[in-house]
């Protein structure tokens, strides 16, 4: 039996990250690449603090966790 | 480690400019005098380069602020400042000009 592969993150998935002390959900819209430090992936991700304006911010891979992907993905 | 948007302009965004280099030169030929059934070619050339190297820009402003972000501590600091670095960045959007370039790499200048 092979080992069970970790599901990379793709546009539309929604994800997890520390922003400041807090954890934040928001919906990657885009896959930069191997743009940063030592080659690791980048993604842009629109997300939401409060009731205000989303923002979009650019994480790393590792810096990230993987809640939801689109439903029939 | 060699960059990896350098390695991509190297590559990638040759390639598409040279593509469309070669429609030039398959329309107009390479000999002397003026290449009228060109100008639009030129045009979209202009065009392309421009794109390229915004995109060129753009990938090398966010290669910088991932190094800034991940050197930075405590760690519940760095999405903050790769937000900070990102906000509102006209890179991301539409057409930029000279001076855009210039602001978004004044910030992450050490």
């Amino acid at each position: 039996m092979g080992q069970t592969e970790k599901r990379t993150v793709s546009p539309g998935d929604v994800v997890e990250f520390l922003f400041g002390t807090t954890q934040v959900r928001g919906v990657v819209i885009e896959d930069r690449g191997p743009l940063g430090a030592q080659g690791r992936r980048l993604f842009s991700i629109r997300f939401e603090l409060d009731a205000s304006e989303p923002q979009v911010i650019e994480m790393p891979e590792d810096e990230i966790s993987l809640v939801a992907t689109p439903a029939g993905s | 480690m060699p960059s990896v948007l350098l390695q991509r302009w190297q590559t990638t965004r040759v390639r598409e400019l040279d593509e469309i280099e070669e429609a030039h030169r398959s329309i107009g030929g390479s000999g002397r005098g003026r290449r009228y059934a060109t100008q639009q070619i030129n045009h979209a050339y202009a065009m392309l380069l421009s794109s390229q190297f915004q995109g060129f820009c753009r990938d090398l402003h966010s290669e910088s602020v991932d190094y800034l972000a991940r050197a930075t501590n405590p760690v519940e600091l760095r999405a903050v400042l790769r937000a900070e670095f990102t906000l509102h960045r006209k890179l991301d959007r539409r057409q930029s000009e000279s001076w855009q370039h210039r602001r978004g790499f004044q910030s992450v200048r050490a």
